[in-house]
């Protein structure tokens, strides 16, 4: 899967930016491939809980969004591009600005 | 009225118709006895009188006057007998030798029985009843100089007829007279017996939802009625809980929901004030978005709190690993609590019967508290333990603990035990695990001990296992 300069291995585990290998933990680089799925398109946190922890009920404690800023830190903070966005109230989503 | 359409039984009723038909039965067979030994020995007497009687026209016929000599005891009333008596005496070819004056008449030959053999003991007389009159025919033969006799010879008993009579009549009355008097003894002691029902039902009557309280004295209670009267009282008790319970819980719920929707009326407001750039727009939007997601949580929440208190049909279980369903909503919080560094210890195995959606949710709920209460760098155990009959996962947590008096509450609805209301929590998270274990038919206990932690256990039974 590639975007733009984002590029992820599903078979081996492994994501790249611009060449340089993410060092991703396991639920990141799942949320990650989650996202680069459906990426341009919002997804919603109980989505996000389903698929990357396989639980069907949102808990009270937002685990996802610590989750994201650890892959935010990981993925965008290192590059002027900014590929995860917030959208306040919905969820996230994975494109270029 | 038709047979289907049957009236509620009345015990006093019941009790009354036993008692009296026990003492009519008791009467009768009293009064039975006494009326056929009285009866009975009256008519032994006539009867050797009777024999007597027989005795002495024998001795008269045996006598050289023969037939001739008997015009005494032909007469139908002499001194000294108490009963009149008609005599015949015939010959063997039936031709009448002497009588009684006017018995032909009254008493003809064909009426009496056949002739008794005259050594054998006398039988019982033949009784007939004619003119009024109770008779008692007796015949038997008679060798005398030479012939033979045919004796026929009739006692009035009309006397002892009427003492028959007159003391069955005396019976009967006593035995109604009883009977009534039983029947009313029996409506006295089942109505004071049953009077104790009626002080329930009164007090029982002043039972409302403002009178919970009303409780019903037990003292001065015949021992049979203790129970009820317990029971009664204990179940007043239940209700008084649940509803002082469910009154708190309707106060809460009105409290919880008007906070969340002040703030989106009170933003929306102050958003319409003044025209403002669709950024500030957007931001309003968002904030309601997000307050409006904790209100449909909450609502979800109490939504299947409420479905778990009506469901009446078990939950769908299946058999899982235990330390495989565990891991799974530990991976969720494990990132949350590696950044607090708290540790989260699993020891245990085995299997748990359950249904697994409800089961992570209990367990995901216990460790959204453990790490709420638990402080930075501190330590949460999740301990599984199988036993043929249930399987127990404990959280315990290394917080600061729960004081004792909030205990009995803590798996109510919206009780929080800083009263403060923070924004942490709905209030519903150990309420929801409490409803999740009953639906299995188990059990949710919480221990704990201030400045130490707090341990939750629930139970999951397995004797279920055979339902199906």
């Amino acid at each position: 899967m590639r975007i733009e300069d984002l590029e992820i291995d599903t078979r081996r585990h492994r994501a790249s930016r611009s060449g340089r290998a993410l060092n991703l933990s396991p639920k990141e680089f799942l949320l990650l491939k989650h996202l680069a799925r459906s990426a341009g398109e919002v997804v919603s946190r109980t989505e996000i809980v389903g698929q990357v922890w396989d639980m069907n009920f949102e808990p009270e404690t937002n685990v996802v969004d610590v989750v994201v800023r650890r892959l935010r830190a990981k993925v965008d903070d290192p590059f002027q591009v900014k590929l995860v966005h917030t959208i306040r109230g919905v969820g996230y989503v994975l494109k270029r600005e | 009225m038709s047979l289907n359409v049957s009236k509620p039984r009345s015990i006093a009723t019941q009790l009354v118709l036993l008692f009296t038909l026990a003492s009519a039965l008791l009467l009768c067979c009293g009064l039975g006895i006494l009326y056929s030994i009285a009866i009975g020995h009256a008519f032994e007497e006539d009867n050797e009188v009777l024999a007597d009687k027989v005795a002495a026209i024998r001795r008269d016929l045996g006598n050289a006057g023969g037939p001739a000599s008997l015009g005494d005891e032909l007469r139908v009333e002499r001194a000294g007998e108490r009963a009149a008596y008609w005599v015949r005496v015939s010959d063997s070819a039936g031709g009448v030798i002497a009588e009684s004056p006017g018995m032909s008449e009254m008493l003809p030959t064909n009426l009496f029985p056949a002739a008794q053999s005259p050594n054998a003991r006398l039988a019982a007389p033949k009784d007939l009843r004619k003119g009024g009159k109770l008779f008692a025919l007796l015949a038997t033969t008679e060798e005398a100089g030479g012939r033979s006799y045919l004796l026929q010879v009739a006692q009035d008993r009309s006397l002892d007829d009427r003492f028959r009579w007159k003391f069955g009549a005396l019976l009967a009355g006593l035995l109604g007279f009883g009977i009534l008097a039983s029947a009313l003894i029996a409506i006295n002691v089942a109505k004071r017996g049953l009077r104790p029902l009626t002080d329930l039902t009164h007090s029982l009557e002043r039972v409302g939802p403002k009178r919970l309280s009303e409780r019903v004295p037990v003292e001065g209670w015949p021992r049979e009625l203790q129970p009820l009267a317990v029971a009664f009282d204990e179940m007043l008790d239940r209700l008084e809980d649940s509803f002082t319970r469910l009154s708190q819980f309707s106060a809460d719920l009105a409290h919880e929901l008007r906070t969340p929707i002040a703030n989106l009326r009170g933003e929306a407001e102050v958003a319409l004030t003044r025209p403002r750039t669709s950024d500030e727009y957007r931001e309003v939007i968002e904030s309601s978005v997000g307050e409006c997601q904790r209100l449909s949580g909450l609502i979800d929440k109490l939504l299947f709190l409420a479905r778990a208190e009506a469901a009446d049909d078990a939950v769908e279980r299946s058999i899982f690993d235990g330390p495989v369903a565990i891991e799974k909503i530990v991976g969720y919080y494990e990132t949350i609590a590696e950044e607090r560094e708290i540790t989260i210890e699993r020891t245990g195995e085995g299997e748990i019967y359950a249904e697994p959606l409800l089961f992570g949710r209990a367990l995901s709920n216990l460790l959204e508290n453990a790490l709420r209460f638990t402080p930075d760098g501190g330590k949460i155990a999740i301990a599984l333990h199988v036993t043929a009959s249930a399987a127990e996962v404990s959280v315990a947590d290394t917080g600061s603990g729960i004081s004792p008096e909030h205990l009995p509450r803590v798996f109510d609805r919206f009780y929080r035990v800083d009263s403060s209301r923070s924004s942490q929590g709905t209030g519903l998270g150990l309420a929801l695990v409490k409803s999740i274990t009953d639906l299995h038919g188990g059990s949710a206990t919480m221990k704990s001990t201030e400045a130490h932690g707090t341990t939750v256990t629930l139970s999951f039974p397995r004797e279920t296992a055979n339902h199906g």
